[in-house]
């Protein structure tokens, strides 16, 4: 029986995709594997942001994601040795952040906790609490300024998978391409995901006019 | 049940997304002013974009120099507090161990829950208390067995604990019936990757993610769940189901020009390879889940 686990798909996904790991980005990897900080240094300045993206949008805030991306590299210094150049190095690394949230999602479940610490940030300052509004009408909800923590709430309600999508999508602005390669889904399913989230989201924000009591 | 406006299903998300071209897209707009339906769904939508789009979400500044003071400060301490190679984090090898933890479990649950009187919490902790000291006793009287305990030190690289269900756990809490999506939620990966724009998936378990994620060597415990599921199956559950032929490439099955309906519904059907492939090896990890959860 042929048993998984051993150099898998994402060897793949270079040469179907076409993506060929850029000679430098190598070269950086290979310095990083003989223990060279600098050359470290110049992947977390490329993919810091990239990643706190990616973390972002599994934590659902800046605090949490911002702890996670940190952790994250941590891990992949320990463990570059093992990094084989088979996915690009920016494939291994969000696998490892979300990876990194997941674990940490799961421990503050079981602690029956979930941040709301930080908020979301709008242009106009950081959102404030909803006031409940039974009416929940959700295009007037959404209009209003103080929406913020109402949309992190029922954010913060929808799954993982959902979330994750919609924040990157929405929020973060990527196309499902750059969704489909950091999340390593199918674009079908960034796409269909993308589309029951915001229904859900909108389920939420109907049922829920109440957030914030 | 009332179908859904044609349009709905079939451009409404596109034009939300913007990926119309411009004849479409009129002739949808053209349609929206006439259906309440699509009407109603596209302002929905398009309000809760624009809403989430006045979100400002940046990386906190000077991000990148805080990781890399994180980074050197753990390789500082690494090199001066060099941990001592100690047992891989908890294991469960035997499936005959695992076996007589479940009815271990399963009788001290009862017995806590129906003779004692306890509550269902304290009931859990003490047969999480119980069981780890059973699995104790396991690895002192089975020297050769590869039952062994985790410890806080190494704790960095072994997966965290995961969890217990949220209702209290008996012996019900072993029977099949895990999701992928459940496994996901504990960490697991399994799933079709495409790459986007070739319109190919690549089918994978993602026992090589994990230990690479995790930085542990062999991904035993992960191995133990996925034992029986590997790609050759899913290969033939194409095949049978989607008379779509993969290809081998390597440890992978690569499927290429596959339309994008077919990937969801493989998506879907991978819940049920799941939850009828690994069922068995989920008893042994719900057994895992236990022993950790009473920390």
């Amino acid at each position: 029986m042929k048993r998984k686990g051993q150099n898998q798909g994402a060897g793949l996904f270079c040469s179907i995709g076409g993506q060929a790991l850029a000679d430098n980005e190598k070269n950086l990897i290979i310095k990083c594997q003989a223990g060279d900080y600098d050359a470290f240094e110049v992947l977390v300045r490329k993919y810091s942001d990239k990643a706190f993206s990616v973390a972002f949008s599994v934590m659902g805030n800046q605090h949490d994601a911002a702890d996670m991306t940190q952790e994250a590299f941590i891990k992949v210094f320990r463990n570059i040795k093992k990094f084989n150049f088979g996915s690009s190095f920016g494939t291994w690394l969000y696998r490892i952040v979300k990876n990194t949230c997941i674990d940490e999602l799961r421990k503050k479940k079981h602690r029956n906790y979930v941040s709301m610490d930080t908020g979301f940030e709008g242009e106009d300052g950081e959102y404030v609490l909803q006031i409940a509004d039974e009416s929940a009408d959700i295009q007037e909800l959404l209009e209003r300024e103080e929406t913020g923590r109402l949309l992190q709430e029922a954010l913060m309600s929808l799954g993982e998978k959902h979330r994750s999508v919609l924040i990157l999508a929405d929020i973060k602005g990527y196309d499902y391409l750059e969704i489909a390669r950091m999340l390593e889904l199918p674009v079908g399913t960034v796409k269909s995901r993308i589309s029951r989230a915001r229904e859900k989201l909108a389920v939420i924000l109907k049922n829920e006019g109440t957030f914030g009591q | 049940m009332q179908r859904a406006c044609s349009y709905k299903t079939e451009y409404l998300d596109d034009l939300i997304n913007g990926l119309l071209d411009a004849e479409k897209e009129a002739i949808v707009l053209s349609h929206l002013e006439n259906c309440d339906e699509c009407r109603s769904h596209y302002n929905d939508m398009m309000s809760i974009r624009k809403a989430l789009g006045r979100i400002n979400v940046k990386a906190p500044e000077g991000l990148a120099d805080d990781i890399m003071r994180a980074v050197r400060e753990s390789a500082v301490i690494e090199t001066e507090v060099k941990p001592k190679r100690m047992p891989r984090p908890v294991y469960i090898a035997s499936y005959a161990v695992a076996a007589c933890l479940v009815l271990a479990l399963g009788f001290i649950f009862f017995d806590n829950l129906f003779l004692t009187g306890n509550t269902m919490k304290e009931s859990a902790e003490m047969f999480a208390n119980e069981e780890q000291g059973m699995a104790d006793d396991t690895q002192r009287n089975s020297p050769g067995s590869n039952y062994i305990t985790a410890t806080e030190s190494e704790a960095d690289l072994a997966p965290s604990p995961v969890p217990a269900p949220d209702k209290a756990f008996g012996p019900e809490s072993v029977e099949p019936g895990f999701t992928a999506d459940m496994l996901m939620d504990r960490g697991f990966e399994f799933n079709t990757s495409a790459f986007a724009g070739s319109n190919s998936i690549t089918v994978n378990d993602g026992g090589t993610s994990l230990e690479e994620a995790y930085g542990y060597e062999g991904s035993q415990d992960i191995l133990y769940v996925t034992a029986n599921y590997n790609t050759g199956d899913i290969a033939a559950i194409l095949l049978k189901e989607f008379g779509i032929r993969a290809t081998e490439q390597g440890d992978n099955y690569v499927l290429a020009d596959i339309p994008s309906e077919t990937v969801t519904a493989l998506e879907q059907r991978l819940d049920l390879v799941a939850s009828t492939q690994i069922s068995d090896e989920l008893k042994s990890y719900t057994i895992r889940i236990l022993s950790l959860s009473g920390e």
